[in-house]
């Protein structure tokens, strides 16, 4: 993989954050509601004024002019990306778009990647006993485990786990992402805080994610098995443990890297589950906000930030994929 | 081909799993086809008569306003297994075909094609799904499918283009190429076997997957509401029992999850045999 | 096989874990109606000293509440998102409180009232203070007014004098409102939401900008202080506005009996003002506000005793299932001032047919809406939608009025013979065809996070369905639906009808019907003028005009306008009767039934003379709807959250 060919996938990103960044622009103007609808309701009922006359109000105080063009418009948004400038909030207009993404995304990265990374490595490690040992009762004990918590609303989970671990035992806190008595900050008491408060919804979301990368990995695996190499080795000696982990493992976990970094992006844009059911601030809050109030330069600046995320994400599977398996030459066109 | 037929299914008898599968399977079909016709399903409220246990006169027994559980499942079945099989089968042709072309080929062609793909992924659906909703009223089960495979494709189309990546360079594929054999072929009758097992785990996730989202899309206004939907069934059972908290409503929550549940399973078992059938070298193992 | 042993022991666990939750909390204390059987609660309650207290040490109150969150949050009630409704009441007091259900004004920041020759001259209290030590003043009523000029009392206003620090003379407009909607108009608002010290550089531009307008000729058009304001001043105060929505503090600045401490994404924190001026009646130290918006947590923590006090009714079963694992709470009921309810739409066919929307009305079975939109709530099957709430129909409605109103109790047959009285058949498979011969198909539209409304009307299209008039329910985004159903886009749509969500009084909820949400919705026709250009413009104006119940046709705007300065009540009563009467006789919508809503006492941890007390054993925790004025009275307190009392001055930590 030459310097020449990462530059260009590089290159290639960017353009496709480019291109998702103008089309998510042009397409929340194009949706149906605007800020101005949903705030003159609440103005006029908070104001005891006619819906009528609060339009007229809004609109003389929104940041935001409707019949001002586009193209003016999507310039002034890119001049301001420039310099690392997202604007600011069109309804809430003392914050700016990058102190608020600023506060929401480091709680939805922490909870995410770590509860990624466990549910991604027991899931495939159950995943390829279940392909090796095809007969035993493994395979329809985690098949049938992940019938359940694909079935079960993940959010029946959420709340049993919430009942009787923080209700019941009171192991773990209720809600929140830190005690309020606690000052944040750098320290162990903060952190420790933080992570104590994330158990459960990392929890959760083991739980519920497990089975089906335990599934898709079976399945990757059941494939590799098939291999002549594998089965060449079998044959030569190579020992089941050894098989297992230097062949068909490291094998038949190659597409789930892919799988691993769209999940990682698409799941930045916050879960309903995590922040509703225990409260957790995060990217989800935000991106409904945005969405109920139409407020657009919110809604550009955070879904810009998953836009990058998912192609970062890609670009770095992509790369990391070639890595791992030397079939793999990056095409340099 | 008669011959590889009948030698599928037998492969598909012999093991236990996947035959069982697809008899569940098969009730299914029934159910979505002929249930409809063999009883009726009044959902008039009988308040009185909500959270009932099951009995001779209600299987499943009743919902929280009364009105029979199991007849639901069986008058939803109909558009939740159209929604769910051809939503899976868009998303799983759509995802399979860019994938493999993609990776396959190389080249440009990829470029292109994963520069679209990318964009799927990052395009957010909200927006789309409002504009969509108020220009169109979606009435048959096919479309809505479509449109929720619009939106899970992409993601299968990368796990694909990324086994092409690694496939296309063994043994086998590069005899193939070397015998001059075009793409098509090669994609059709080489690699489509070789991954089945993972497509169809992919496609059994899809449906699942479409059948909760098409709750999703009603509550936006794209579809009319429909209470007998499998997933709007669930949605409706939580909400009126809490989840947890109304232990007189735990059969009647608990049966259209078991109900999804259980034809996913089906899937799953009936996709084991697949595998056997179409990978002779794990019948020996 | 390790997982798999390990994989049994966890389910095993799990269950075990899961019955012993579902089993109760195993309360070591006594619950509330063993205390009660053992003579705890005889007699009027006293709050409980320091020393004494066993379950709420730390003398908390326990809520919950919503807010926008940090960094969205600002501490100026008038900015975007505001501080969260519920928090409100907490930090922030108004001249008079009124309480819904009974519309009885009390005093708060006001000390006396005196009611002059066109003037309301109130005296305030002294020694108040606002929560950075500022003294509050007359000064700062006044700049409540001149800044928010958008509150309707304004338009009945002349102007706002401070003769001195503690007494503001509100001078009222020729004629003047009736006495009780004065009362009613100014005890509505929170005035000490703008401390003038603060807000000063805001407020003078506003009074400034005020001052540059020339009053209005006539009473034909509504003013702030009566005045005329053309478009471009108008843009500058609204200007004005949004730069002072967007200067507050970062915290909010009041005078209640609570301060603003700290505030986090999932907890807000109040302390007790020390300053302030009543200082009896408050009995806890701080208030902990959780923001959980999931209902099943909130049940959840409802259930394990973790609040004071809960504002909510769940389905029926659910509610039961609560009391039953957690003895300690006691629910009571009340009725929400607003009814779910459906609307014709009748610029649309064949619903301009008064005769085709009775018909309908005739096929709705509402005990069965109710059962499934609020088991808790009430229906009244005799009326479609009158514009008064139901549950005051008997009191503010002569009976001789109430006598002529048309019954719409369920009825097929009659349902059948209005449609055939216009023309529709009924074809052999059971379906009704218009008189062209099409069977119609219709769409009800519903706000999609509307639990109530959206429940009940699936059963609405049942019902219509199964009478042979096919129709679906489409629950549509809340972000869209408001402004398409006033469009017009839907057949029928859903919203609350019969609602007063201020102060309770047929003014309000007829003003619904007729200038409002409602107005929108069934699309009532607008008076239209030519405009200088001969173009068509829209006046805005309602233009209806229908048989009155003398039979004499009435001018709906006009009495509208007339409405709130008749002095007499016999002619209010005239007109309300005439209104209501006009407005279900032309069925232009369905009032499903009243919503009564819930509020739970957790009283282990809270204390007070709990309402009805007596009641309280056989029924089970389970509050009824209160008979008596009193009992009324009592509950409508535990509403806090809304817009009538600051509660935990009635009761206290246990």
């Amino acid at each position: 993989m030459s310097p020449r060919g990462i530059a260009k996938r590089i290159g290639m990103s960017a353009v496709t954050v480019l291109l998702a960044m103008l089309l998510t622009f042009v397409l929340l103007r194009m949706t149906p509601g605007s800020a101005i609808d949903s705030w003159a309701r609440d103005y006029a009922t908070q104001r005891g004024m006619s819906l009528e006359e609060a339009y007229r109000q809004i609109t003389a105080m929104i940041n935001y002019n409707p019949n001002e063009p586009l193209l003016t418009q999507l310039g002034r948004y890119l001049g301001g990306l420039l310099h690392g400038n997202l604007g600011m909030s069109m309804i809430y207009q003392n914050v700016s778009v990058n102190e608020i993404i600023a506060n929401a995304l480091p709680w939805t990265l922490f909870v995410l990647s770590i509860s990624l990374v466990i549910s991604f490595l027991i899931g495939i490690n159950l995943g390829a006993m279940m392909a090796f040992r095809r007969k035993s009762l493994l395979d329809p004990i985690v098949s049938i485990y992940a019938i359940i918590t694909s079935s079960v609303p993940n959010f029946i989970v959420a709340i049993l786990l919430l009942v009787v671990f923080s209700f019941q035992f009171g192991w773990f806190p209720v809600n929140g992402a830190y005690d309020p008595v606690v000052e944040p900050g750098f320290n162990l008491p903060f952190l420790s805080n933080v992570l104590y408060h994330g158990a459960l919804p990392i929890l959760t979301y083991v739980i519920t994610t497990l089975g089906t990368w335990a599934l898709t990995m079976k399945g990757s695996a059941v494939n590799v098995l098939g291999e002549d190499y594998i089965v060449a080795a079998g044959i030569r000696g190579v020992s089941e443990r050894t098989l297992m982990s230097q062949y068909v493992k490291r094998n038949a976990m190659l597409p789930l890297i892919t799988t691993l970094a769209v999940n990682f992006g698409f799941m930045l844009g916050g879960s309903p589950l995590i922040e509703n059911v225990f409260s957790y601030p995060g990217m989800g809050y935000y991106i409904g906000q945005a969405t109920q109030q139409r407020d657009y330069t919110l809604m550009q600046g955070l879904l810009l930030v998953t836009s990058v995320a998912v192609i970062v994400a890609n670009l770095a599977s992509d790369l990391i994929y070639a890595r791992l398996d030397p079939r793999v030459k990056l095409e340099e066109g | 081909m008669s011959q590889g037929f009948a030698d599928f299914w037998r492969t598909i008898y012999r093991n236990k799993k996947s035959f069982s599968g697809v008899i569940i399977l098969a009730v299914f079909i029934f159910m979505a086809i002929f249930g409809p016709m063999l009883a009726s399903l009044d959902m008039t409220v009988k308040f009185d008569n909500r959270y009932a246990s099951p009995s001779w006169s209600h299987w499943l027994g009743t919902d929280y306003g009364g009105r029979d559980t199991l007849l639901q499942l069986v008058y939803g079945s109909r558009d939740v297994l159209t929604i769910g099989l051809f939503a899976a089968l868009f998303t799983l042709v759509i995802g399979f075909v860019v994938g493999a072309v993609s990776g396959f080929a190389g080249g440009r062609t990829d470029t292109a094609l994963m520069f679209v793909t990318n964009l799927f992924l990052t395009i957010p659906s909200f927006p789309v799904l409002m504009i969509v909703a108020a220009l169109v009223q979606i009435k048959n089960p096919v479309s809505f499918s479509f449109i929720l495979a619009v939106w899970s494709w992409a993601p299968l189309a990368r796990a694909v283009r990324s086994q092409l990546l690694s496939l296309k360079n063994r043994e086998f594929i590069v005899a193939c190429r070397i015998m001059g054999l075009r793409m098509p072929y090669i994609l059709s009758r080489e690699i489509l076997p070789n991954l089945t097992p993972y497509l169809a785990i992919n496609f059994i996730m899809a449906a699942q997957g479409a059948i909760v989202a098409s709750v999703g899309l009603m509550m936006l206004g794209l579809a009319p509401y429909s209470p007998t939907n499998w997933g709007m069934m669930i949605q409706l059972a939580v909400q009126n029992t809490g989840g947890i908290f109304n232990p007189k409503g735990y059969i009647y929550l608990i049966s259209p999850i078991l109900c999804l549940g259980l034809f996913q399973m089906s899937c799953i078992f009936f996709s084991n045999g697949l595998e056997e059938a179409l990978n002779p070298r794990l019948r020996s193992n | 096989m390790n997982l798999l042993r390990s994989g049994k022991t966890w389910a095993t666990l799990a269950l075990a874990v899961f019955v012993a939750a579902m089993s109760g909390c195993g309360a070591s204390s006594p619950g509330l109606a063993a205390r009660i059987e053992a003579g705890e609660l005889q007699g009027a309650q006293k709050p409980v000293p320091d020393d004494q207290l066993k379950f709420n040490k730390e003398k908390i109150f326990r809520v919950l509440g919503g807010w926008p969150k940090p960094p969205l949050y600002q501490g100026n009630p008038f900015g975007s998102g505001g501080i969260g409704d519920t928090n409100n009441r907490y930090m922030f007091e108004g001249l008079y409180v009124f309480i819904r259900s009974t519309n009885d004004v009390y005093n708060v920041l006001a000390e006396s009232t005196e009611d002059g020759p066109g003037t309301t001259t109130v005296h305030l209290h002294k020694g108040v203070k606002w929560h950075d030590g500022a003294p509050f003043t007359s000064k700062d009523v006044w700049a409540y007014y001149r800044l928010n000029n958008g509150a309707d009392v304004t338009k009945y206003l002349s102007s706002i004098e401070t003769p001195d620090d503690y007494t503001v003379v509100f001078r009222w407009l020729d004629p003047a409102p009736y006495p009780e909607l004065k009362k009613l108009l100014l005890a509505q608002d929170l005035q000490g939401q703008i401390p003038y010290h603060l807000y000063q550089k805001y407020v003078d531009k506003a009074d400034g900008l005020l001052k540059q307008a020339k009053p209005l000729p006539d009473r034909s058009k509504d003013g702030p202080f009566h005045l005329d304001i053309p478009d471009e001043l108008n843009k500058q105060i609204a200007l004005n506005w949004n730069e002072f929505t967007r200067s507050g503090p970062a915290v909010p600045v009041g005078t209640g009996p609570f301060k603003f401490e700290k505030v986090t994404t999932t907890d807000m924190l109040l302390s007790r003002n020390p300053d302030y001026w009543q200082p009896d009646a408050v009995n806890y130290d701080k208030i902990w506000i959780k923001n959980v918006p999931e209902l099943s947590a909130q049940y959840a923590l409802v259930k394990s005793g973790k609040l004071d006090w809960y504002d909510g009714t769940p389905p029926k079963d659910i509610l039961e299932s609560l009391l039953k694992l957690n003895p300690d709470l006691l629910h009571y009921r009340m009725y929400d001032p607003a009814s779910v309810g459906l609307m014709y739409n009748i610029r649309r066919k064949p619903f301009e047919q008064v005769k085709f929307r009775q018909a309908l009305t005739y096929v709705f079975e509402k005990s069965k809406l109710r059962e499934i939109g609020n088991y808790y709530g009430k229906e009244y099957p005799k009326i479609s939608m009158t514009g008064i709430m139901p549950s005051s129909l008997e009191s503010e409605l002569s009976a001789e009025a109430l006598g002529k109103m048309t019954d719409y109790t369920h009825n097929p047959e009659k349902a059948a013979s209005l449609l055939q009285e216009i023309g529709w058949s009924k074809g052999p498979d059971g379906l009704w065809r218009d008189p062209g011969g099409h069977v119609p198909s219709f769409i009800i539209g519903a706000p999609n996070n509307w639990v109530p409304g959206v429940n009940s009307a699936q059963i609405a299209a049942e019902q219509l369905t199964r009478f042979g008039i096919p129709t679906k329910l489409k629950a549509v985004d809340s972000t869209i639906y408001f402004a398409n159903a006033d469009k017009g886009l839907y057949d029928m749509s859903m919203d609350w009808v019969d609602v007063s969500w201020g102060f309770q009084n047929p003014w309000s909820s007829l003003k619904v019907v007729y200038w409002d949400g409602t107005k929108k919705k069934v699309g009532f026709p607008n008076v239209k003028k030519t405009g200088a250009d001969g173009s068509e413009i829209d006046t805005g104006r309602l233009d209806l005009k229908v048989a009155g119940i003398d039979g004499k046709t009435v001018d709906v705007d006009k009495e509208m306008r007339r409405f709130p300065y008749v002095q007499e009540e016999s002619e209010r009563k005239a007109i309300i009767d005439n209104l209501a009467w006009i407005a279900n006789e032309n069925c232009w919508g369905v009032n499903f039934f009243q919503n009564v809503t819930g509020a739970w006492i957790n009283t282990r941890t809270m204390a007070g003379n709990y309402p009805m007390m007596d009641q309280i054993v056989q029924s089970g925790r389970d509050m009824p709807l209160p008979e008596t004025d009193a009992d009324r009275l009592a509950v409508t307190h535990l509403n806090h959250g809304f817009n009538s009392t600051f509660m935990p001055r009635e009761y206290w930590p246990r």
